[in-house]
Order: structure tokens, then sequence, then C-alpha cells
């Protein structure tokens, strides 16, 4: 099985919902620091952080630790990083990995910025141990779309706005793109299941360039926005963001807001109209509508 | 890793007079798990690791290869991470600051 895969995602979420079984936690939030304490793991922040290293587990006998970076001040970041590290924990395969070489601590990259399939995994596993998808769904069903309802439902998760972001992605029934960027380029996103059937919506690589008219590329031109936090709500056709000639061009809309001390900004186009495409393919005037996954 | 624990794990389990179902029990495992392990057909994660270890008396580390003594003497316990490839001064600093905190934590458990 390739790491990779969806079969990967859908081990991380059937792993995630065991330890929850296991721990008998039924409501949200999910602290993960609790977990690792039943488990008889120390959790510690790092006093002097590893650059760009967000948190690390360690093995010694048989006993383990988790370090995490506290230094972004941001209680979603830290329980994401404990929770991946509870991933490499409980994941089968991940023992191979970590400390295949006699290692003994074991570096970890969280957030959805590896393209290592076991981190990867380990990132799956603890948005799904986080973000319950029995307990989440409900959830959303309460709160609005977009940038509101990811902020409400960030506060009911104590997880990080970008993790919840792509949460919100993944089980929600709209269209819905989740851009992470910084200055004028994009660092990596998301594509909920919906949007990849429509044609031309094609994949968003790190280092692309923003769109010149998107709300985003205006948002990051002033610095001092992103330190601050500051949101923007705008709407923006697909077309900017998949100039491919075959994508619709549908009218989104594009919430903004900066990530403070992490220095970078989140993105999330979304719908809640159907999408028409005109597909070739059938009689003329024959329209195909995407916009319910289920 | 993958040979010697399925070896070791069917090994130590023989040795010490256990079923697989025995076995499963007392780690706490399904008993499918355990026969997977021993064919090869599955790994472990550390938490499996941990429970099979401490349910046959022996360590992670003999059991995934790492460690050719199955018993772990308290002593080598404390120096084992010292002798770790690819520790930096600074992983080294962070390490020995967490078993610090882990030996800590354990003698206020024992007390």
């Amino acid at each position: 099985m390739s790491l990779n895969s969806g079969l990967s995602q859908q081990e991380a979420e059937w792993c995630a919902s065991q330890v929850l079984k296991e721990a008998e936690l039924t409501a949200l939030p999910v602290l993960p620091i609790h977990i690792a304490e039943q488990k008889h793991i120390l959790v510690h922040p790092f006093s002097s952080p590893k650059a760009g290293m967000l948190g690390c587990l360690i093995k010694n006998g048989e006993e383990f630790a988790i370090g995490y970076a506290n230094h972004l001040d941001n209680t979603g970041f830290v329980h994401f990083t404990v929770g991946h590290e509870l991933g490499h924990f409980h994941l089968p395969g991940h023992v191979d990995y970590l400390f295949l070489h006699g290692e003994t601590v074991h570096y970890s990259q969280s957030g959805f910025v590896s393209q290592q399939p076991h981190e990867q995994q380990a990132d799956w596993f603890s948005a799904a141990l986080l973000m319950p998808e029995t307990l989440f769904v409900p959830a959303m069903r309460k709160v609005g779309p977009g940038l509101a309802g990811v902020k409400a439902l960030s506060e009911i998760c104590k997880t990080s706005l970008t993790a919840t972001a792509i949460r919100y992605g993944k089980l929600g029934e709209d269209p819905v793109v989740v851009i992470v960027s910084s200055d004028q380029k994009i660092e990596y996103a998301f594509i909920c299941a919906t949007l990849k059937q429509i044609p031309g919506v094609t994949f968003l690589r790190n280092g692309d360039p923003l769109p010149d008219g998107s709300a985003t590329a205006r948002f990051n031109r002033d610095r001092k926005k992103v330190e601050r936090a500051a949101e923007i709500q705008s709407s923006i056709s697909l077309t900017e963001w998949f100039p491919d000639p075959d994508a619709p061009a549908h009218e989104m809309n594009e919430d903004v807001i900066g990530l403070g001390k992490y220095g970078k900004t989140l993105t999330i186009l979304f719908t809640q109209d159907e999408i028409e495409v005109e597909d070739e393919d059938d009689e003329p005037g024959v329209d195909q509508h995407w916009n319910r996954r289920r | 890793m993958a040979n010697d624990f399925a070896d070791r794990l069917r090994k130590q389990r023989e040795q010490k007079g256990l079923s697989q179902a025995e076995l499963a029990e007392k780690a706490g495992l399904q008993v499918t798990a355990i026969s997977h392990f021993e064919t090869g057909g599955r790994s472990p994660s550390f938490d499996n690791l941990r429970k099979l270890a401490d349910a046959l008396a022996v360590t992670s580390d003999y059991l995934i290869g790492r460690s050719d003594q199955p018993e772990l003497s308290a002593a080598a316990a404390g120096q084992l991470f010292r002798k770790a490839k690819n520790l930096s001064a600074a992983d080294l600093e962070i390490v020995e600051e967490m078993i610090d905190l882990m030996a800590k934590r354990n003698r206020q458990d024992e007390s």
C-alpha cells in the first residue's frame, strides 16, 4: 500500500478513532496532551527549538516523550503537533521510518507541509484525532460557511485555523479550496474531492504565483495585515485561480486571514451554489452540476 | 525490522509458554493482530510494541532487532540515547532535557 494514498488516510482515520475509543473521548475539544498522559508519554516544550521543526518524538528504552515548539504561542499549533507525534506512536509501520538507523529522536514538520508519506499520514491522524468526523460534522452544520465557520470550529476544537480549514474542506459538503501562501506565492493548497471532479480544477503547486486579481495577492502586499491577523472577504472567478480553459467561470467567495506570528496567509475559496459545467460529451445544452459530495 | 520482529515475537511467546490468544489477552491486543505480526503481514506501532514488550517482559528494542539483549538494565537505559546516531549537539541538549524530565517523573511515580 502506498502511504500516499486514500488507504493511508483511511488507516489514519481508523487508527485515530481507535485511540479516541480507548481514551473514551466523546466530546470536543479533544486534548492530545491528555491522551499522551494516559499513555504515560511525557509532553514538554522545547527549550531550544530546532529551526523549522515543530515537534519531536523521543524513545528511551520503553519510555516516550513528545517535545513541541511553542514559539508561535498558538494552542492550535501545539495541539496539532502533539497529535502528529501521537500519530507516529500509534500508526503501524512508523517504527522503521522513525528509528530504523538507531536514532532516538525523531523531528517532525507537522502541519501538511511535508511531502514525506509517513509525515503526511501523521498529519491526517492528527486531524482525525482532534477533529473526529463523528463530532466535527455535527459541529460544522451548526456554524456558517467559509472563514467565519472555520474560526468558530477552531474555537470549539482548539485547533489551528489552517488545520481546521483543511478538515472543513475534507468533511464539508461545499466545494472548498484551502490555500496557505506567503508573499506572492502559494506554499500549499488543499482542494476538496468535489472540486477535483470539475474539469480544469487542477493542482495548485508549491511556489506557484498567486493570481494577480485575487484578494489574497492584494492582502499579502501589506505585511502588517498578515502580522496583525487582519481579514478580508471578497469574491473571484474560479478561473482566476485555475486558468485552465476547461475550468468553469464560477464566482467563488474568497475569505482571507493573516496567520500572525506564523507569517503566512490562509485563504478559503468556497461556494454554496451549484457549479455548472458544460460537458462536451453530453447533449448540447445539458449541463452537469456539482455541489454535493454525498 | 519486519523479519526480526516476527521471529523474535514468536520465539519469545513460545519460550514463555503462551498461545497467541493468551499473549493477545495479556497485551490487550486482538489475537488476529498477534497472528499477523508473527507472519510478517502487519507492522506494529510503537503502542503495540510497548504492550507486547511489557507482556513478554522483554524490551521493545529487542523485539524489533535493535538490541540482542532481551532485558534492559536500568543503567543501560539512560545511556542508550548517548550512543544513538545522528545526534547533533542541539539534538543531544533537547534529548537530555527530556530524558531528565522522564527520570524525574518516574521518581515521583515511585515515591
